[in-house]
């Protein structure tokens, strides 16, 4: 390993196995407001491209894992669709946003434990269904609200995530003063990494008096502290970190991972909205990976919300609890800041398929290969995935030197 | 579209108690756990079928969150709170009996909402049912 400060990663003695496992390959295909192709469309590109990209073919893949969005529509027949065959690993995942993590951990065990060798895993999601058609709607409730318990929701005003989340920031809010203006500061932040990314979908620079300008949609969220809605998919491969020495592209390793459901008991004392599974899953992760949160150069969090950075930050102990919000807006987080995190743009700015959004940037960033918005230092970069209403949570620690 | 309240086997006594005016949560005939309406498995002991019990309609605000009218665009609206002419106060309320639900503030300012600020259960029609709201207690402080 060179360049991290990091005493831990040589000298730990904790965990064995993760860093026998690297990723090779990044496929992203056209991404946003991109019509005419199905979810399937998407899935089987962004396989196609992250294998070439890995500098390998289809027929060395021995390993599958799919998830697909909200829009449906891609399973387990994406391996024959493709002509794979012979596979030794293939199962659609799901764990909402903390899904691509997941994934990518799967694969990693399965390459270390010699169960497969090369994994490809694919999201996908085409929730815009045409042009000028609300991008709210795509998300804005599904069947659960219709009938029972959660029509007496339904009919109460509750539709989709941003209510759901709203309550949960407004808690933090409350406990620990977070404000407008921290949001603002992921968001503006974000914002300025976005504009040094050719993908991101939101590339003109705001202001914290934009965000504040910007309409409702659901108090305390404006339309800036909400994630974009987008079509498009992102896969990665997976494989040995000894194989990956020969391969195509740099190798990203995998230091550590980890996983945190909370499942939080909705009752007097229950922590929703201060604290969420990144707790225990990033303890996980860096333990394994034999870090601390000082060792950590890039972040890449997962950012439906702006709020949802803030309680991330201090989950994983990178400010103490309730310090998340004057941590960002001291702009730490953006170019410039202490801890570049979201430099692609995040879901709030570049685009928005679940966890790949945080995975495929670090990706590039560990790799070297962002361009103008490359940090220097990119010897671990952290990588956060986040589910349901903060109910699941994943965590990889990733880095291009071999966890020696 | 305004979404109604529709019972369905699970959620049934819940709307019958609603239509009596009567707020139910679960409890566990085992060992007395009180959980939300939708709890299906006891909590703390894993018993399964819960049963239902009246509770007292008194809560406290956990948090909320505030639905703004949005100004009609060319997008039909997609849920009732689109459709709103004044805003929308969703809340996680804390019953006295300590189960949380998401329910509505009835009749409270917005601006006026604060953890802790101390509400009763009241109802209101949703298609052929009753749906729980809570509203501000007249006297009461809160805090």
């Amino acid at each position: 390993m060179t360049g991290s400060s990091g005493a831990g990663p040589v000298t730990s003695g904790a965990g064995a196995g993760a860093g026998e496992a690297a990723i090779v390959g990044l496929g992203i295909t056209e991404v946003g407001k991109v019509y005419g192709r199905t979810t399937a469309d998407f899935a089987r590109d962004a396989v196609r491209l992250a294998v070439a990209d890995a500098g390998l073919a289809l027929a060395d893949v021995d390993g599958l894992l799919v998830s697909v969005g909200l829009s449906g529509g891609v399973g387990m027949e994406l391996a024959v669709r493709l002509g794979l065959r012979d596979l030794r690993m293939l199962s659609v995942i799901n764990a909402w946003g903390a899904t691509a993590g997941a994934q990518i951990q799967l694969a990693a065990m399965a390459v270390s434990t010699g169960m497969a060798e090369t994994v490809v895993c694919v999201h996908a999601d085409a929730p815009l269904a045409e042009p000028g058609a609300s991008a709210g709607a795509a998300y804005s409730g599904g069947a659960a609200l219709r009938t029972g318990f959660g029509s007496a929701m339904a009919a109460n005003g509750f539709a989709g995530a941003n209510p759901m989340y709203a309550l949960a920031a407004r808690r933090h809010m409350e406990a620990y003063g977070t404000n407008d203006d921290h949001l603002a500061a992921v968001a503006v932040g974000q914002r300025e990494w976005a504009a040094m990314n050719p993908l991101a979908q939101m590339r003109t620079p705001i202001t914290v008096a934009e965000h504040h300008a910007s309409r409702w949609v659901v108090e305390p969220f404006r339309l800036l502290d909400c994630c974009l809605v987008s079509n498009g998919a992102v896969a990665v491969v997976v494989t040995t970190a000894e194989r990956s020495a020969h391969l195509r592209q740099p190798p990203v390793h995998l230091w550590g991972f980890g996983q945190g459901h909370p499942g939080y008991v909705l009752e007097r004392g229950c922590e929703l909205g201060l604290h969420t599974g990144a707790v225990s899953s990033g303890a996980t992760a860096m333990r394994m990976a034999g870090i601390t949160a000082a060792d950590v150069d890039v972040c890449q969090l997962y950012d439906c919300y702006t709020y949802t950075v803030i309680v991330t930050l201090e989950d994983y102990g990178f400010c103490a609890k309730g310090e998340g919000g004057p941590f960002a807006a001291s702009g730490a987080l953006a170019p410039g800041g202490s801890l570049p995190t979201n430099t692609g743009g995040g879901q709030l700015s570049s685009f928005y398929l679940w966890g790949m959004t945080p995975v495929s940037e670090a990706v590039i960033q560990a790799r070297g290969q962002a361009g103008e918005r490359q940090i220097d230092r990119h010897d671990v970069v952290l990588v956060s995935g986040n589910g349901g209403t903060l109910d699941h949570h994943a965590t990889l620690v990733l880095s291009p030197h071999r966890r020696s | 579209m305004v979404i109604e309240a529709i019972r369905d086997p699970s959620s049934a006594p819940f709307f019958e108690a609603a239509a009596r005016g009567e707020l139910v949560v679960r409890i566990c005939p085992t060992c007395d756990r009180r959980a939300r309406p939708e709890t299906v498995c006891c909590l703390e002991c894993a018993y399964e079928p819960l049963g239902w019990t009246a509770v007292s309609g008194r809560a406290t605000l956990v948090s909320w969150a505030v639905v703004h009218p949005r100004p009609s665009t060319a997008v039909a609206p997609s849920t009732p709170s689109s459709e709103a002419t004044v805003p929308v106060v969703l809340a996680i309320v804390e019953l006295e009996e300590g189960p949380w639900l998401h329910t509505r503030l009835f009749d409270v300012d917005p601006a006026s909402a604060h953890v802790g600020l101390v509400l009763q259960v009241a109802f209101v029609a949703s298609g052929a049912e009753q749906v729980p709201v809570f509203q501000g207690v007249t006297g009461a402080g809160g805090g």
